[in-house]
């Protein structure tokens, strides 16, 4: 065959191959709108199902025995959607439904065997509804060879609020190769209050440096002030600017007075992150030693800080305002930073 | 000189233009295969789509805060529907800052009438450079709005205004005529969240929203556009966006990300300059200003694609205003090339330098020439007895073909990765548009871009007219329910 005709062969195979798979495609649609159809439908009899079993006295168990392995998917799938409408009694109905229903040990399964995503969508579904054993096999998957499994493992922990072992899970996530997601900040501001010793002592140990931001971040949720002189002195002398920021955010969050010399020292730091958490901390615990300094951070170089620094005395009541109006007479920066503060206040 | 000897040197030039149209055109096919294969591969690796109640529950305490920033000149016909639409967005925390670039119809008045605005004071650095700010209004019912009022300095100009007025770390460009989906953000925002050091950028799908219909500033029902013209950019934005985009974005060489919809890390915009003002391709550009900078700088990034986002844009109906539209696109594009010529093979900005740079070369500036040097001399050659019709009649017929074939493709991973298009009729449609838009539609866009080519090197400027039908219970385009 030559060129010519190869050329042409070649193009009539390509338009068949077209029209070919355009039927196909066709084709898989109209059976696939059969099936979404009775997808849809049968998700809307389970979920009325759902609503009707929360209010009931006892279960229909004709209805549950008739359940298959797609209806628990479907199952799975509206107990997702429904998680954060249902409360107290009902959430225990749910659970209790779910675990009936056998659609919590499916997801067991899947959080072993499935794929990934089914892996993933298993962790979520058990941090939700799960039980003890259910927690059991999420800590396990903190090993998961896919760091998103061990990532959602260790998020559906935290929405639990309970772990084995916080030092099982930083030496599984650190060694994860996970980037500094913000879900690793969620992860352990979920176990801040249950787990808060813990999460000091590891804040301090090695095994948590590459996560030392969120264990500092967590301390500042605990509310836990015996956690203050570790916070303190980070914020005073770490040679990190981050951990020192972090270590501001976090006792502007615990909200105790103790943190002047911490507050005082960030404000002058060398870094602007630094001074900006300094600032807001300053206003968060109400120290009004630092109102000079803050006042003087409104003519700071880097605009962020001019305007943070102008945004905390503005929560400083009467003294703050008075500063914002002594700056806004000048012909500075800061006095723009002020003056617009000021208007925006009104 | 006899018509022989005229035909004897006619005869090899005839050959060679007709060698070097079927080497693009058989390059840029390659290319195309290229795409459509690891566009496949990267969309069959995706977890499914999830359901939106599923992505709040996993993402909408951790999804960092988003400024939307919606340039507006003469956008009276859409403005309020459109903001209205943004307002109502799935999105935990966003702000949105709408800029009045300097509109000469009433824009503005129709903000502040639907809004009740009333002046207010913002403070704000300036950091990237626009045109005078004449005033910032709020509204105490939507804190959340801030609507800038500016002289007219273009769309990169208004985009940079609102750079510098939001504060939060994101920002969204996002065109004032369009429909974003309502969980369009959370979707975007996934890469940043997943990996928020590195990602700098994220640009979503653009779709054509003629044939839907809309309520409440909403796309509640989705629908082909009747109109001939729509249908075959439906067609043809489904092939640059599921097959092109997903495929660069995977190779790590996306160098566009629509303007109409475009996430990006304030910092970076900044470090960048913000958009540029003296080219009509400035979302083009600012993509390839951020590869540029983190290159040079040894700074690991990402700078990605997310199909599933959708945004919604009208598209033109007329020939000229589409007309219009191409030509501008590929002024903008031949800017941006010719601005950043330095980086094309260049090993210092890797991938994108090489093959990045590369497909431009090819995709922008060469095939338009050749196809349309092809589309006259081909035939002119083959009247006047220079050229054996047989072979290039055969080379257009794999070439056809074969758009065909792509264009199937990309309908292909339109059904695989989204199922946007509720009805089997639809896809019976898309594929005859698919197979119609071959003939005649796809010539007359390497003509309108051989256009563009030509007012670009006449260094001609501006945007032209782009009449827009609106959202509106009149517009036939856009089917909006009462």
């Amino acid at each position: 065959m030559g060129l010519l005709e190869s050329l042409w062969w070649g193009s009539l195979l390509l338009s068949g191959l077209s029209i070919l798979i355009a039927g196909g495609l066709v084709a898989m649609r109209a059976v696939n709108v059969v099936i979404e159809g009775r997808r849809a439908r049968r998700r809307d009899e389970l979920t009325t199902y759902i609503v009707v079993a929360l209010d009931a006295d006892s279960p229909t168990p004709d209805f549950e025995s008739r359940l298959n392995g797609r209806d628990r998917d479907l199952l799975a799938e509206v107990a997702m959607e429904l998680f954060e409408m249902v409360k107290g009694g009902h959430l225990e109905r749910f659970t209790a439904l779910l675990k009936r229903t056998g659609v919590i040990d499916a997801a067991r399964r899947r959080l072993r065997q499935g794929k990934s995503f089914q892996r993933v969508r298993a962790a979520r579904l058990l941090g939700a509804y799960g039980d003890e054993a259910a927690a059991d096999d999420l800590f396990l998957r903190l090993r998961d060879r896919d760091v998103n499994v061990r990532l959602a493992a260790a998020t559906a922990l935290a929405d639990r609020g309970e772990v084995r072992s916080m030092w099982e899970l930083v030496h599984s996530l650190s060694y994860a190769a996970i980037r500094s997601t913000p879900r690793l900040r969620h992860v352990f501001r979920g176990f801040a209050v249950q787990h808060a010793d813990e999460i000091i002592a590891l804040a301090t140990d090695p095994i948590g440096r590459h996560l030392r931001p969120f264990l500092i971040d967590a301390i500042g949720h605990s509310g836990r002030f015996d956690a203050l002189p570790f916070l303190i002195d980070t914020a005073m002398s770490d040679p990190d600017k981050q951990m020192r920021a972090e270590a501001l955010a976090a006792l502007g969050r615990l909200g105790h007075p103790d943190a002047v010399d911490a507050v005082i020292g960030g404000l002058v730091d060398s870094e602007w992150p630094v001074r900006v958490q300094a600032a807001k901390c300053a206003a968060a615990v109400g120290i009004g030693e630092a109102v000079p300094l803050v006042e003087r951070l409104v003519e700071d170089p880097v605009w962020w800080v001019r305007h943070q620094a102008a945004e905390s005395l503005s929560s400083f009541g009467e003294v703050g305002h008075a500063a914002l109006e002594r700056l806004a007479l000048h012909n500075t920066p800061g006095a723009l930073v002020a003056q617009r503060t000021l208007f925006e206040k009104r | 000189m006899s018509a022989d000897s005229l035909l004897a040197i006619l005869e090899p030039t005839a050959q060679i233009v007709a060698l070097v149209v079927i080497v693009t055109g058989l390059a840029n096919n390659a290319v195309y295969t290229v795409e459509i294969l690891v566009a496949w591969l990267e969309l069959r690796g995706r977890p499914p789509v999830e359901r939106s109640g599923a992505l709040w529950s996993e993402f909408g305490d951790i999804a960092m805060p988003i400024t939307l920033i919606v340039p507006a000149y003469n956008e009276e016909a859409t403005i309020v529907e459109s903001v209205r639409s943004f307002l109502s967005l799935n999105y935990p925390v966003f702000d949105i800052v709408v800029v009045n670039d300097g509109s000469k119809d009433g824009t503005l008045q129709a903000l502040i009438d639907e809004f009740l605005l009333t002046p207010v004071v913002r403070d704000f650095e300036p950091e990237v450079v626009h045109r005078p700010i004449r005033q910032l209004l709020g509204t105490e019912n939507h804190p959340n709005l801030l609507v800038v009022d500016k002289a007219n300095g273009g769309k990169a100009d208004a985009l940079n205004a609102g750079i510098n007025l939001t504060r939060l770390p994101l920002f969204c460009a996002v065109d004032a005529d369009s429909i974003l989906d309502p969980d369009a953000l959370i979707r975007a925002v996934v890469p940043f969240i997943e990996d928020p050091e590195r990602t700098v950028a994220v640009g979503g799908t653009i779709r054509i929203a003629n044939g839907c219909t809309v309520r409440g500033g909403r796309i509640v029902d989705v629908g082909l556009a009747r109109q001939p013209l729509a249908l075959l950019q439906t067609v043809e934005y489904l092939r640059a966006f599921l097959m092109a985009r997903v495929a660069q974005s995977r190779m790590r060489i996306l160098t566009l990300i629509s303007g109409a919809f475009g996430i990006f890390q304030r910092d970076v915009a900044v470090a960048v300059g913000g958009f540029s003002q003296n080219t009509v391709g400035e979302d083009f550009e600012i993509v390839v200003k951020i590869h540029r900078h983190m290159l040079e700088r040894g700074r690991p990034y990402v700078i990605e694609y997310v199909p599933d986002p959708v945004c919604w844009t009208e598209a033109p109906e007329s020939l000229i205003v589409l007309g219009r539209q191409r030509i501008r696109w590929q002024r903008g594009a031949l800017e941006t090339f010719a601005k950043h010529k330095d980086m094309l093979f260049n090993p210092r900005y890797g991938r994108v330098g090489i093959l990045g740079f590369g497909l431009i070369l090819l995709t922008d500036v060469l095939s338009p020439f050749f196809e349309c040097l092809g589309l006259l001399l081909i035939p002119a050659f083959w009247a006047i007895g220079a050229l054996d019709a047989s072979y290039a009649l055969a080379f257009m017929a794999v070439s056809f073909s074969y758009g065909v074939f792509l264009s199937i493709g990309a309908i292909v991973l339109e059904e695989l990765e989204l199922k946007r298009f509720p009805k089997v009729v639809d896809l019976v449609v898309l594929t005859v548009a698919a197979i119609v838009e071959n003939f005649g539609y796809r010539q007359i866009n390497n003509v309108w871009r051989l256009v563009g080519c030509w007012r670009y090197l006449r260094g001609a400027e501006g945007w032209g007219s782009m009449p827009r039908r609106g959202f509106r219970p009149s517009a036939s385009a856009v089917r909006r329910d009462p």
